[in-house]
């Protein structure tokens, strides 16, 4: 009869389970080969739930998410080379500021591409990847053009050295989807998906849907250059294509849409089954 | 007192000039129609009072306070709401969702507040339950009939307790039982102070609701009075005929 207090409980006990199962995966999988699979698994959880944040919940479909990738990976290599930090551990705790300096492109972005709806919004993202990438490339003095850019190698080795790597990616994975459950429950969530449906008549119920979109747009970046970060340490050596790759934005779209776009475990079950494959 | 005061407003679209001068001025506490033939600009009088498009001249003052040039969700804010005349609602979200949409929650509270607080959702079921569509709270949007969406809107929209709202055609399309009930429904919220504007082709019920019609003619005001007024003006039955 209490079904509504069962689901919830069915809820989280299957959310139990899947949390210790991915806790686990490094203790009892020691192959090198998997447990990178997982890495790039739960890298990919992270990024299909931040850019579902946008994408699923407004309805703004940007294929220019890698440009947040590889601007976050930039970023953090060169904060981690101008602050002087060692290779180890202490590097993971600057992952933020690499955040930080994505939100900041992202509202710049973002302030213009969310002028534009519908097709046009996803032409502009596509243009301005590929404007990051071009920079990237040519800003040679500070991201070392197209040879690239090498971060401090981490001193794991054989067995280990993914396992680092592997709980801060999934740590991101848990951050974001923390970040889209709550978004989903609050009015602002409330108000992004009225967006969707129908933005003019948002507008017409009082939603500052410009503010709103932008608000999104900016969450769903900075966790997507976080992760990036993380990314870029992980290879340990980034360059301008493979850094800001559009199959790494149109990978992440498609898991989204074959999860479920706009739910909060859709963009988890889509990277699940698309990334190892 | 006068609430919302139209001054001299225009706009052309291309060559078309779809309001021509238009001015008008409703009162605090009343309920107003706006009529004209089909074409005479009332929803484009609609667009440019609640800022969904830009006027070329003129001006519009709510509670004497010019509000040219605000964006929809800014003029809502201040307590203008609108219905459109193809009644739409978030057709992926609950009707109680959709009422939910409508309250304001500004800047970074929004972030910080439930989708569903429940004093909220109390009123809104209430509301629901005066316009006699609580059953469908539930139901998406989408899945309800025409009639139970002009309903949903006309709820929603006073979700936020807007002093002045504008309805276009909040008769159209639905069957006769129910222009009655929205009839009732309209008077029922004037009585509680709410004001309204009204664009409507169903005579009977504009006549019956309205203390004062405005006449809309190529953009421009025509006549403006009574109902026993307007059906007793000459040039009003020559628009309506001629053009
Ligand atoms: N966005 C637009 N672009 C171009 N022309 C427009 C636009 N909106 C309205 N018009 C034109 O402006 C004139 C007035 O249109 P409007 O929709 O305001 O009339 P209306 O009085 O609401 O008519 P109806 O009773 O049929 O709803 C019409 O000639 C219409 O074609
Ligand atoms: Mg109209």
């Amino acid at each position: 009869m209490s079904s509504p207090a069962r689901v919830r409980a069915v809820k989280l006990g299957a959310l139990l389970i899947v949390a210790v199962v991915a806790l686990l995966v490094p203790v009892f999988e020691t192959d090198p080969a998997t447990v990178n699979v997982a890495v790039f698994t739960a890298m990919y959880v992270g990024l299909a739930t931040a850019w579902n944040i946008m994408g699923g919940y407004t309805g703004y479909v940007s294929l220019g998410h890698a440009a947040f990738f590889g601007f976050g990976a930039y970023a953090f290599g060169l904060v981690l080379a101008h602050l002087g930090i060692q290779a180890g551990y202490e590097p993971f705790l600057f992952v933020p500021i690499a955040g930080a300096l994505t939100v900041v492109l992202a509202l710049l972005i973002g302030w213009i591409a969310l002028r534009t709806r519908a097709a046009t919004f996803v032409i502009v993202t596509i243009a301005m990847m590929f404007m990051i990438q071009l920079l990237a490339e040519n800003l040679v003095g500070l991201t070392g053009g197209g040879s690239g850019l090498s971060f401090p190698v981490p001193p794991w080795s054989g067995d280990f050295f993914d396992t680092p790597f592997y709980y801060a990616m999934l740590l991101m994975a848990a951050i974001s989807l923390a970040i889209s459950w709550w978004i989903r429950r609050s009015k602002f969530g409330l108000g992004l998906l009225a967006i969707r449906d129908d933005e003019d008549k948002a507008l017409a119920v009082g939603v500052p849907a410009h503010t709103y979109k932008l608000t999104a747009f900016v969450i769903s970046a900075g966790l997507v250059g976080m992760i990036g970060a993380i990314y870029g340490y992980y290879v340990t050596y980034i360059y301008p294509q493979y850094a800001i790759d559009p199959l790494v934005g149109i990978s992440l779209v498609l898991m989204v849409f074959l999860g479920g776009l706009g739910t909060l475990w859709g963009p988890v079950l889509g990277a699940v089954i698309l990334e190892p494959a | 007192m006068s609430l919302l005061e139209v001054d001299a407003l225009s706009k052309h679209f291309g060559g078309v000039t779809a309001v021509d001068g238009c001015s008008l001025s409703l009162q605090l506490g009343s309920i107003t129609g706006l009529i004209g033939p089909n074409g005479s600009g009332k929803t484009t009088v609609f667009n440019l009072i609640t800022g969904f498009i830009a006027r070329d001249t003129g001006d519009v003052r709510f509670k004497g306070e010019s509000i040219t040039g605000l964006g929809p969700n800014r003029i809502y804010g201040l307590g203008i709401g609108r219905t459109f005349q193809l009644a739409r609602i978030f057709p992926r979200l609950t009707a109680l969702e959709n009422m939910l949409v409508p309250v304001r929650r500004s800047g970074v509270r929004a972030l910080f507040s439930r989708g569903q607080w429940h004093d909220e959702k109390d009123r809104a079921m209430e509301m629901l339950a005066a316009m006699d569509i609580s059953h469908v709270a539930g139901l998406l949007g989408g899945s309800l009939s025409y009639g139970q969406r002009k309903l949903l809107e006309l709820a929603a929209v006073m979700m936020a307790r807007p002093q002045l709202v504008l309805l276009d055609e909040p008769a159209g399309g639905v069957n006769p039982a129910l222009v009655e009930r929205i009839g009732e429904h309209i008077l029922e919220l004037n009585r509680q102070g709410v004001s309204f504007l009204l664009v409507e082709h169903n005579m009977p019920f504009v006549m019956g609701l309205c203390q004062q019609i405005v006449v809309l003619h190529r953009g421009a005001v025509l006549a403006e009075g009574t109902p026993a007024e307007i059906r007793g003006n000459p040039a009003v039955l020559d628009a309506y005929l001629g053009s």
